[in-house]
């Protein structure tokens, strides 16, 4: 009970952050920034590199970041930290822990596994010993199912799998929703305008999993193009890309096309018409700008689509992706499995989250004096 | 009436009409008109009359679908109407320019103003760099804008009055002969609005340009325009000089514009005389009577006979009305 | 003579004949599934290992599958989930967001940017983790039990609904006959429920309907993943696609339930796209 009060503390005290000024909201928000730079290079690059890259980014996001930018981070940090609350309160909830299905375990013996794995009965106080495993010692801690791996080495391979695959599936659907929504917004009311909507319409209506069994079956069982399955080469990864891209492409189709049309309706348009700019150049160098903001905006809740469609994609091209250790992970209990999964989606969501952010920042000026509205 | 040489802008007959689902709106109907070298002339009239379409006509600016214009535009010796795409390019931004009734939303909020006033000169005059820079600077301190910094500014770090002057600039930047000024100041307040008329009234005479000022400000017509033609419901009531319009008007829309205009000088306001009715839906079929009877305070039998032809009433003055010029004079109000 | 925005909506609404179209197949898919089991008397879970992987003929009209049960009931009983988990997860949607919505729109001001701030937030949020989670957690108490599967499928949508109310409320609350209301002394919760929220219904049914394909998407996520609580066609085409191999192909088994998939998909997409142009042509919204 003590614990859901705290998670309600905590998102009050999320909420809270609006009410920061500017001045705090600056300093602490590059020195947020700054820890997390640190604690992530901690990984790869140990303690004094980490700690260097820390001050640097700190100080470098003081000056460089727009305050919007700041806020998200001062808001973002601690909501991933809530979120790895959260989560450890899930599991915790749930029937069942990580050493009940051994064979004959006495209460001693669950202590003593309980001692030296870090898990104690309550769910704060595994956050606690977690959370400074990961801040002190830098690791996301030692599998409880797998004996004698930590989590890193067991998702350590399988990390740049899914980054590749989601980021390849990613840049195209921005490249082909793009593509087919300006054309047919330019277009509009022809048939190509039609068609490419009812694709769009197609796209958002059929789950990935369809899609993409029928690419396979057309792909590589017919035609025997690609493989059916698997990683390793570009060919493999085709398939799998183009599955998890389709529905976010369908709907950034349709958010350019109304974008487009929307712009093309503004007064500056007519007057960069009025002043004899060719069509090409109204397009490209005014209408653009303007149509791309509703799909800067979607890219958030697209990667995020992306990282909940790709359980789904992985397992059916079989590709070693983070999703399949996520999954034995909660079906066996193993809590440092899951929050260590957990911890690489999330912070990879809101990595994203902030980088469109600061190119939404980057793209609208109005956005970014120092007085920035949200 | 003019001169053939004379005329920059000479419109004969144009007629633009819209087709909607339902039926078709004719926004102006067989109107013609001239505009000469280095002359001001006002387009006046109540919203929805025609002055905008007739002015978006000009340089086919009229939103898609677009309507269909028949008639003549004549930009010298170049016809406008049914011109191909390119050769009006060629004369937008160039040899005719244009400024909005909004100036904020009327510039790109995403380009800075060197950029927007760079693609004019780049795509007209082959100008860019040093040599494009150095005319953005010229052009600026003539609309009353010095320095540099502007140049760097987005549109929105700018005040309003500002921005429309970064509007005319851009306008000028090719030395036009015709600026179509549609309803320039209507959005600004009103000291704001004085300096942008002093401007377009000092810039007319620096670079003998010719305006063609759309309004619905009477008050604003009395201080720039040579000449006004008042407009209802697609077609010209009445055109005069603008001393000659406004002490003597010979059409009782005009005299009803001028009527209702609120009254400084009157001791407590005066009452106000608002226009009864609503302006006539355009359709295309011909006029059974004038289009102005429904509200006309002097409508008379023959009022609803068919519509009056514009005739003149001396000089170069016309009028759509069958009421003697003499009764007009004598209940002048 | 003047109509009500009400009946020139549904005037819109009847003209677009890709609309109705949808709403036909809805209706006539909906009928099917709730219906025609019952009528026919049909069994998706009589396993009959003799007449396992029949082509469709006569007697099976969509074949079978590897343990000979009749396609046409599994498609249909699968339906009944599909569509239910549908429903009620879009009704746990729409309460959620349209209370969440309208105190943010309603209160405003720093109110207002905190709990945005917060949806903001959750919007980023990979949602198939959290739901998993709880799927997984809780499938082995709860098998059959869909109340949790409602929740959690609710909660993934509820984000949209909230921001969508939020807009409307907020710019609601600035118009004259809700400040004229709030004059004359009417109380908050009054104000709200009947005075701002009636005008609010249009756009929160256009974007009912847009939900519930969303969600069913993520339902036959769960049931591809192996997670789901009953027979839906996420798990019928997960059965279908388990039996694709190079040298025999069970075509059927894997077209039907993706068929009505796709169809029940489009459907309730062309109707949502439908009330929304319906309930506002220009697009403002």
């Amino acid at each position: 009970m003590i614990e859901v009060l705290i998670l309600v503390f905590g998102i009050a005290l999320l909420g809270a952050t609006a009410w920061c000024p500017p001045r705090a909201t600056r300093v602490l928000g590059a020195l947020l920034f700054g820890l997390s730079l640190g604690v992530v290079f901690r990984f790869a690059l140990g303690v004094p590199v980490a700690i260097v890259c820390g001050l640097l980014g700190s100080v470098l996001t003081f000056r460089l970041f727009p305050l919007l930018v700041l806020r998200r981070v001062l808001f973002l940090v601690p909501a991933l930290v809530l979120l790895i609350y959260a989560t450890t309160l899930l599991m915790y909830r749930a029937p069942g822990n990580p050493f009940a299905n051994e064979r004959a375990t006495t209460p001693q013996v669950e202590a003593a596994l309980r001692a030296q794995y870090g898990v104690p009965k309550s769910a704060s106080a595994f956050f606690g010993i977690y959370m400074r495993r990961l801040l002190l010692e830098g690791t996301l801690g030692p599998s409880i199912k797998v004996q004698g791996r930590t989590v890193e080495e067991l998702i350590g391979p399988a990390f740049p799998v899914s980054v590749a695959l989601g980021s390849l599936s990613l840049l195209l659907s921005v490249a082909i929703g793009l593509g087919l929504g300006i054309v047919a917004g330019l277009r509009r009311n022809t048939a190509v305008d039609h068609l490419s909507m009812l694709l769009a319409l197609v796209g958002i209506s059929l789950p990935n999993f369809v899609l993409g069994s029928a690419a396979m079956i057309v792909f590589a069982l017919w035609l025997r193009w690609l493989p059916v399955a698997g990683w390793g080469s570009l060919r493999h990864v085709l398939m799998p890309a183009f599955a998890l891209a389709l529905p976010n492409a369908a709907i950034i189709a349709r958010l350019a096309r109304s974008g487009m049309i929307d712009v093309l309706q503004q007064d500056y348009i007519r007057t960069a018409r009025a002043k004899g700019l060719p069509e090409s150049w109204v397009v490209v160098r005014h209408a653009l700008r303007g149509t791309l903001m509703p799909v800067v905006s979607f890219l958030g809740p697209a990667a995020a689509a992306t990282m909940t469609g790709s359980f789904v994609v992985e397992v059916l091209f079989a590709v070693p992706g983070m999703g399949q250790w996520f999954v034995k992970g909660a079906i066996n209990r193993d809590y440092s499995v899951v929050l260590g999964t957990a911890i690489v989606y999330f912070g990879l969501v809101i990595l994203f989250n902030l980088i469109v952010d600061l190119a939404y920042a980057w793209l609208d000026p109005r956005l970014r004096s120092t007085g920035a509205h949200d | 009436m003019t001169h053939q040489a004379e005329e920059l802008l000479r419109i004969r007959n144009l007629s633009v009409t819209f087709a909607t689902r339902e039926h078709s709106v004719r926004a102006v109907d067989n109107l013609s008109f001239d505009v000469r070298p280095g002359e001001v002339v006002g387009l006046v009239g109540e919203s929805g009359c025609g002055k905008s379409v007739t002015s978006l006509s000009i340089l086919g600016l009229h939103e898609q679908p677009a309507g269909r214009m028949t008639g003549s535009i004549r930009l010298g010796e170049r016809e406008l109407v049914g011109a191909s795409p390119s050769e009006l390019r060629a004369v937008r931004g160039n040899r005719v320019s244009m400024i909005f009734q909004d100036p904020l939303t009327s510039l790109n909020p995403y380009l800075r103003v060197e950029e927007q006033l760079g693609e004019v000169l780049e795509l007209h005059l082959d100008l860019r760099g040093a040599a494009a820079r150095a005319r953005m600077l010229e052009i600026l301190s003539q609309v009353g804008i010095p320095g540099e910094e502007r140049l760097r500014a987005y549109p929105h770090q700018l005040s309003g009055g500002m921005r429309q002057r970064i509007c005319i600039a851009m306008a000028l930047l090719c030395n036009p002969e015709l600026l179509i000024a549609d309803e320039p100041t209507t959005m600004l307040d009103v000291t704001i609005q004085a300096q942008i008329l002093e401007l377009l009234r000092t810039l007319r005479k620096q670079r003998k340009m010719s305006i063609l000022f759309i309004t619905h400000d009477l008050g604003v017509v009395s201080e720039i325009c040579d000449r006004v033609i008042v407009m209802y419901a697609g077609r010209i009531v009445e055109q005069a000089r603008t001393a000659e319009l406004l002490h003597s008007p010979l059409h009782p829309y005009t005299e009803a514009l001028l009527r209702s205009t609120p009254r400084v000088d009157v001791p407590g306001g005066g009452s106000l005389h608002p226009i009864g009715g609503l302006p006539p839906r355009l359709s295309a079929e011909k006029l059974e009577e004038c289009a102005f009877a429904a509200r006309c305070p002097r409508v008379r039998q023959g009022c609803r006979d068919g519509e009056p032809a514009l005739e003149s009433a001396g000089g170069e003055r016309l009028r759509r009305c069958i009421a003697p010029v003499a009764e007009m004079a004598a209940t002048r109000s | 003579m003047t109509r009500s925005p009400f009946q020139l909506a549904m005037q819109r609404l009847l003209r677009n004949r890709v609309a109705i179209v949808g709403g036909m197949l809805l209706a006539l898919i909906s009928f099917s599934c709730v219906l025609l089991p019952l009528l026919l008397r049909l069994d998706p879970n009589l396993t009959q290992p003799a007449l396992r992987n029949q082509p469709p003929s006569a007697r099976f009209l969509f074949g079978t599958d590897s343990l000979g049960r009749d396609l046409v009931a599994r498609v249909l009983v699968g339906g009944r989930t599909s569509l239910l988990v549908g429903l009620a997860a879009t009704a746990v949607s729409v309460l959620v967001g349209v209370a969440y919505g309208a105190i943010a729109g309603f209160y405003g001001g720093k109110i207002d940017e905190a709990m945005m701030r917060l949806v903001d937030f959750m919007y980023g949020l990979p949602y198939m983790f959290l739901v998993i989670l709880i799927m997984l957690m809780f499938s082995e108490t709860a098998r059959g039990d869909m109340l949790p599967v409602f929740l959690a499928l609710g909660l993934v949508q509820w984000l949209t609904m909230a921001r969508i109310v939020r807009g409307q409320v907020l710019a609601l609350r600035r118009q004259e006959f809700v400040l004229a209301a709030e004059l004359l002394g009417v109380s908050d919760a009054r104000l709200l429920i009947r005075h701002v929220l009636p005008n609010v219904f249009g756009v929160i049914m256009v974007y009912a309907t847009l939900m519930v394909p969303s969600v069913i998407i993520l339902e036959s996520f769960l049931s591809f993943l192996g997670l789901g609580v009953a027979l839906s066609w996420g798990q019928l085409v997960s059965d279908g696609i388990a039996v694709i191999n190079p040298i025999r192909s069970y075509w059927w088994i894997l077209l039907w339930p993706s068929l009505f998939l796709g169809v029940t998909l489009i459907s309730l997409n062309f109707v949502g796209d439908g009330l929304r142009d319906a309930l506002d042509p220009k697009g403002r919204t």
